[in-house]
């Protein structure tokens, strides 16, 4: 795509005004809307709390009680394969996008950044080839992001994520979540995702089948197959090829080795 | 950009945030030129960018205790700040006068308009009849050079969405530019 014609209306903003705002900006206070002081509200807060606690109460009561309520409870929160959900046809966190730079490392990095050895999956499909230089470590949470892709047909992808298990709840819709087994183990495949557009969830054709193996977590991704991405049998046949490791992500750190197809991946240490 | 770290007012190096100090001056020498741009192409508008962006930052600065490091880059923070600011200027500056009414003629080329300093009256021209997310995303891309992936993020997209909705949108506009 040849785009660099808009790139041009870029500008340097003007220095005049980028010190007069840097200035200005010094002199600001800091917005305290945290909590009041304790001298003047100690009462009212007391207040607050005690009716927080009252309702907290009366809403486990009423869950216990109400069958119907609580069964409402118990579908919004599930727990598949040890992986927690929370099910929801409302997106939490559409307010708070996030975008935060990955870093981009090398395949021995990548153990050390986890600071736990993982096997590559041993099958990946006919033409597709690991992008050495497009290896990701999240700056905000422990995880690593491999991707293999088709030289032929770029758009034919698939993005393995690592991280140790947790007990992260992931947000997903009603309909976009289903239980499948990753040999034997039960695991989800995540469908679609939430829309910014329509603010709600949709199904985008992409799949996400997540799944724990010896105390970390996995994520597979693809985009729809429209775009090349592939079939769910696909992901699960990769999936069902990571060996499981030998020793708890918890082991002491050895010799980084391995960055073939099928090979096992060490921190440094 | 020039010494305004060694401004007569006192700098301010650094800003604790709940449980991670971010070096401001870092930030706003990286940030502010990016924002600056997101917001020239976004809103088209030489002084209302330079309006925005200082509200951009006053805002940041005034809740700099309410960014959660965890869940965000300081930068992702920021940009958020930034795009709804542009939002809700544009919601208001709809209802005042629509974007359309000010554009101008399209005599001479694009090109020949950029040259002579023209360019925030080509971009108007070019992405006027755009709709709203395309018109973001284009801000996102050209005006802040963030990636794809930062977008997709940004926008609660894909990256593959964000590809191909670049994509569309590029091949639907190159000809205007290349009249």
């Amino acid at each position: 795509m040849n785009d660099k014609k808009f790139h041009a209306f870029r500008r340097t903003p003007d220095e005049a005004y980028a010190d007069t705002l840097y200035q200005r900006l010094a002199m600001l206070p800091q917005s305290h809307t945290a909590a009041p002081q304790p001298e003047q509200h100690g009462r009212s807060r007391k207040t607050r709390l005690a009716w927080v606690v009252a309702l907290l109460l009366a809403g486990i009561l009423v869950m216990a009680i109400v069958p119907g309520v609580r069964a409402r409870f118990e579908d919004i929160v599930k727990e598949i394969g040890g992986l927690s959900l929370f099910i929801t046809e409302d997106y939490p966190f559409s307010d708070n996008p996030n975008i935060v730079p990955d870093d981009i490392i090398t395949l021995e990095e990548a153990a050390d950044r986890l600071g736990f050895e993982f096997n590559l999956p041993a099958y990946i499909p006919e033409g597709m080839v690991l992008k050495e230089d497009e290896i990701h470590a999240s700056n905000i949470t422990t995880y690593i992001r491999l991707m293999w892709q088709d030289e032929n047909a770029r758009g034919r992808f698939i993005e393995l994520s690592i991280g140790p298990a947790n007990d992260i709840k992931w947000v997903v819709a009603p309909e976009g979540v289903t239980e499948v087994m990753v040999n034997d183990t039960p695991a989800i495949l995540i469908q679609g995702g939430w829309s910014a557009d329509t603010e709600q969830w949709e199904d985008f054709g992409n799949k996400d089948l997540r799944w724990q193996l010896a105390g970390a977590k996995y994520m597979l991704y693809t985009v729809s197959e429209e775009f090349g991405g592939l079939p769910t049998e696909e992901l699960i046949k990769i999936a069902e090829s990571i060996a499981p490791m030998e020793t708890p992500v918890e082991a002491p750190m050895e010799t980084p080795v391995g960055a073939e197809k099928g090979g096992r991946v060490r921190p440094e240490g | 950009m020039s010494n305004f770290a060694s401004a007569q007012t006192e700098p301010i190096k650094t800003v604790s945030t709940r449980s991670k100090t971010v070096d401001w001056e870092t930030v706003y020498r990286a940030e502010m030129p990016r924002i600056y741009n997101f917001l020239r192409y976004r809103l088209r508008d030489e002084a209302a960018a330079e309006d925005l962006t200082a509200v951009t930052f006053e805002k940041a600065w005034r809740h700099r205790n309410s960014y959660q490091p965890e869940e965000s880059a300081f930068s992702t923070w920021l940009f958020t700040i930034a795009r709804n600011t542009a939002t809700d200027y544009l919601r208001v500056k709809k209802e005042e006068l629509p974007l359309k009414e000010t554009a101008v003629s399209n005599n001479p080329s694009p090109e020949e308009m950029v040259s002579k300093g023209q360019d925030l009256v080509v971009l108007q021209q070019i992405v006027a009849e755009l709709p709203e997310r395309e018109q973001e995303i284009l801000a996102l891309k050209y005006g802040a050079e963030l990636t794809n992936r930062q977008i997709a993020r940004q926008m609660g997209l894909s990256s593959v969405n964000v590809r191909i909705i670049l994509y569309r949108t590029i091949r639907k506009l190159r000809p205007q530019l290349e009249e």
